[in-house]
C-alpha cells in the first residue's frame, strides 16, 4: 500500500514536472522574414469582404419618447447588407424603419428595442432593479441604394409612430451634384411623401452628419 | 478457442495499436493573439503565434500577415466597417526541431496612423501535418477621421470615423459568404475625457479577461466560443449615468449600426445598466478588480436577452430560453421541456420571479470568478452559439 503510495507520489511529481517544462515556450532556432509584397487592392480579402457583407444606407438615430420620436441624426452610410430580424412581443416588440423614395417603399429594418432594462449595483449589492423606460435612442440602419427621402418609424412598446423627412441627410451629395451637373444623382432625393409626422411643425428636418 | 487471457491480450494489444497510430497521425495545434488588442496612436503590435504538437513536435511557426492603410471603402457612402489600400503581404517562419513544447513565434509590427493588419498563423509538425488559425483582423494608430468620396463626377469630403476592429474574423471563403458572429462594440464613456488610451486599456482589461486569458470558470464558455464574436472600438460619444441614463452620440451613435452589442465602458462608479434584448447596449466599468465578470454578467443581459437571478436586479428576460418565470408552475412546466430539473425551480428571494437552481455559482446571480451558465441561461448562450454557427446569429 505504502509503496503503490510513493510511486503514485512520484508519478504524479514527474508528470507535474513535465506539464511545467511544457508550459515553458520554446524559442525558434532560426527565424525566417518573408519579403513583403504589394497586393492590389481589389485582390484584398478585406476590400471583398467589406463589398460582400454591406451596402449602401443612411444610418438613422432616433429618440423615442413614449409615442414621440425625434430625428437626432440621419448619415448616409454603407450598412449591413442582411439585416438583423429580432422577435418579440410587448415591451420587447421589435423599432422597425421604413425607408421611402419618391413614395415607394425601398428598404425595412426591425431593431431590438431598450425600453426594458437590468440596473446592476455593483458597489452596494441588492440596489439594482428592473426598469422600463420610455425615452430611449435607438439606431437604425436602413439599405439605401438610392437616396431616401422620409422613413417610417414604429416602435409598439409605447406605441410611437412617426413620418420623418430625411432628405437633409443627402444635402451635401446635391450640393456637389449640382456644382458638377450631375443630371441624375441617385443620392440625391428627387421628391417627398409628404410631410413628416415625427417633428415639431415648422421645425426644419434635423437629418445631419457626424460630428 | 481464445481465451479470457488472451481476450485481455488482444484488448491490450488493440489499445496500444490505437495508442500508436493516433500518436503517428497527430495534428498540430496552433493559436494567435497580437498585443495589445487596440490602440489609437503609433505604437509597436507584437502577434504571438504557438503551435503545439506533444506527440510529434513542431517543425515551424509561422505568421502571415497582410497590412494596409484603413479607409472607408469608396462607395456612394462611406463604410462603418473599414477597407484597405495600400495593402502589402509578409509574413515571418520559425523553424524549431521537433519541438514538444509550445514553440512560440512573435512577429512585432510597428504600427503607424489608420493600420489595419490581418494576420494568419500557420504551425507544421514534424509529419508535415499543418493547422491554421482563422484570419484576423485589427487596427492601430490614429483612427480615420476624414474621407473624400469620388462619385458620379464630382468628390465630396465628409468628417468620416469607422468602426476600429480590434478582434475581427475576415475570412472569406471562395464562393462563399462569410460566416456570421456577434458583433460587440466598446465605447468610451465620457468619464474618460480626452483620455482614450485609458479606455482603450480598460477595454483590454476586459476583453482580454472576457474572451482569452486565465482559467477562470466564468470566462470558459466565451474563452471556447471566442471566434463566434467580433469585437471592435468606437469612437468617442458614449455617456452612462446613474440609473440607467445613457446613449451614444455622433459618429459613436452611426458607428454603433454597425455592432450587435454596444458597451459603453466607463472608469467611475455608477450603477451599470443594461438592455435586456437580443442585441442591445449597456455599460461596464472596467476599474473594477473584476471587470471582466462584470462585463460578462452584463453581456448576458445585452447580448443574450437574459435577467439578473438574484434579488434586487433586473429580473425580466427575451432569451430564449427565458432563464426566468413569473411563477412558479410557469418555471415548472417549462423545466422537463429544456431538460431541466423541475424540482429545482426555486423562487429568487421574494421577488416573485423563479428560476432553475441547480445550486451551483451561475453567472447571472453569483459575483464571483467560479461562476458559470447555469441551467437555462447556459441553454440559452448554447443556442445563440447554435444560430451563429448556423449562420444567422440573430
Amino acid at each position: 500500500m505504502r509503496r503503490t503510495s510513493r510511486r503514485l507520489t512520484a508519478l504524479l511529481a514527474g508528470l507535474t514536472a513535465v506539464s511545467a517544462f511544457a508550459a515553458q515556450a520554446a524559442e525558434p532556432t532560426r527565424i525566417r522574414d518573408l519579403p513583403r509584397k504589394p497586393v492590389a487592392d481589389a485582390d484584398d480579402p478585406i476590400n471583398k469582404y467589406v463589398a460582400q457583407q454591406t451596402v449602401d444606407g443612411l444610418v438613422l438615430s432616433v429618440t423615442i419618447d413614449g409615442p414621440n420620436v425625434t430625428l437626432d441624426q440621419a448619415v448616409p452610410a454603407r450598412v449591413r447588407k442582411t439585416p438583423r430580424k429580432p422577435t418579440g412581443k410587448g415591451d420587447f416588440s421589435p423599432v422597425t424603419a421604413v425607408g421611402f423614395a419618391g413614395g415607394a417603399q425601398v428598404s425595412q429594418v426591425a431593431v431590438p428595442d431598450s425600453v426594458i432594462r437590468a440596473l446592476d449595483d455593483w458597489n452596494t449589492p441588492h440596489n439594482g432593479a428592473l426598469v422600463r423606460v420610455t425615452k430611449r435612442q435607438v439606431v437604425l440602419p436602413l439599405a439605401a441604394p438610392r437616396a431616401l427621402d422620409t422613413v417610417e418609424v414604429t416602435a409598439p412598446a409605447t406605441g410611437a409612430h412617426a413620418r420623418i423627412d430625411v432628405r437633409a441627410a443627402y444635402a451635401e451629395y446635391c450640393a456637389a451634384g449640382q456644382r458638377a451637373q450631375v443630371r441624375e444623382n441617385p443620392m440625391c432625393p428627387q421628391g417627398g411623401a409628404g410631410p413628416p409626422t415625427g417633428q415639431q411643425p415648422g421645425q426644419p428636418p434635423t437629418a445631419q452628419r457626424p460630428k | 478457442m481464445i481465451g479470457v487471457s488472451g481476450l485481455r491480450r488482444l484488448f491490450s494489444g488493440l489499445v496500444v495499436l490505437a495508442g500508436l497510430s493516433l500518436a503517428a497521425c497527430s495534428n498540430p495545434s496552433v493559436s494567435a493573439l497580437h498585443d495589445p488588442l487596440y490602440r489609437a496612436s503609433s505604437h509597436v503590435s507584437t502577434i504571438t503565434a504557438i503551435g503545439s504538437d506533444s506527440q510529434n513536435g513542431i517543425d515551424s511557426v509561422s505568421i502571415s500577415v497582410t497590412a494596409g492603410v484603413l479607409t472607408a471603402c469608396n462607395n456612394f457612402t462611406p463604410s462603418l466597417i473599414p477597407c484597405r489600400t495600400a495593402v502589402q503581404s509578409f509574413g515571418r517562419e520559425c523553424i524549431f526541431s521537433h519541438e514538444r513544447g509550445p514553440a512560440v513565434c512573435r512577429l512585432p509590427l510597428q504600427l503607424g496612423d489608420r493600420s489595419l493588419i490581418t494576420y494568419t498563423a500557420f504551425a507544421k509538425n514534424a509529419q508535415g501535418r499543418t493547422a491554421k488559425t482563422t484570419p484576423i483582423t485589427y487596427a492601430g494608430g490614429a483612427p480615420l477621421t476624414q474621407v473624400t468620396l469620388n462619385i458620379l463626377g464630382f468628390s465630396i469630403s465628409l468628417p468620416w470615423e469607422t468602426a476600429r476592429p480590434v478582434w475581427w474574423h475576415t475570412d472569406l471563403p471562395v464562393g462563399q459568404s462569410a460566416a456570421d458572429k456577434i458583433d460587440i462594440g466598446f465605447f468610451p464613456d465620457a468619464d474618460w475625457g480626452t483620455n482614450y488610451q485609458g479606455f482603450t486599456s480598460g477595454m483590454q482589461i476586459i476583453a482580454r479577461g472576457s474572451f482569452f486569458d486565465g482559467s477562470d470558470l466564468f470566462s470558459n464558455f466565451y474563452r471556447f466560443w471566442k471566434n463566434e464574436f467580433n469585437l471592435w472600438a468606437g469612437p468617442a460619444g458614449g455617456n452612462g449615468e446613474d440609473n440607467c441614463v445613457r446613449g451614444l452620440s455622433g459618429s459613436a451613435a452611426t458607428v454603433s449600426a454597425a455592432v450587435d452589442g454596444k458597451a459603453i465602458v466607463h472608469q467611475n462608479a455608477f450603477r451599470d445598466c443594461s438592455d435586456i434584448a437580443l442585441g442591445g447596449l449597456g455599460t461596464s466599468q472596467s476599474t473594477l478588480g473584476d471587470a471582466a465578470w462584470v462585463f460578462t454578467h452584463e453581456s448576458g443581459h445585452f447580448l443574450h436577452g437574459l435577467g439578473d437571478e438574484y434579488q434586487g436586479g433586473g429580473n425580466g428576460n427575451v432569451s430564449d430560453p427565458p432563464n426566468t418565470w413569473t411563477s412558479k408552475a410557469a418555471c415548472q412546466s417549462a423545466a422537463p421541456g429544456l431538460s431541466l430539473n423541475a424540482s429545482q425551480c426555486a423562487q429568487i428571494g421574494t421577488t416573485g420571479f423563479w428560476h432553475v437552481d441547480d445550486g451551483n455559482l451561475t453567472t447571472m446571480r453569483d459575483r464571483n470568478l467560479a461562476s458559470d451558465w447555469r441551467t437555462a441561461s447556459g441553454l440559452a448562450l448554447g443556442r445563440r452559439m447554435s444560430k451563429c454557427t448556423g449562420g444567422a446569429c440573430y
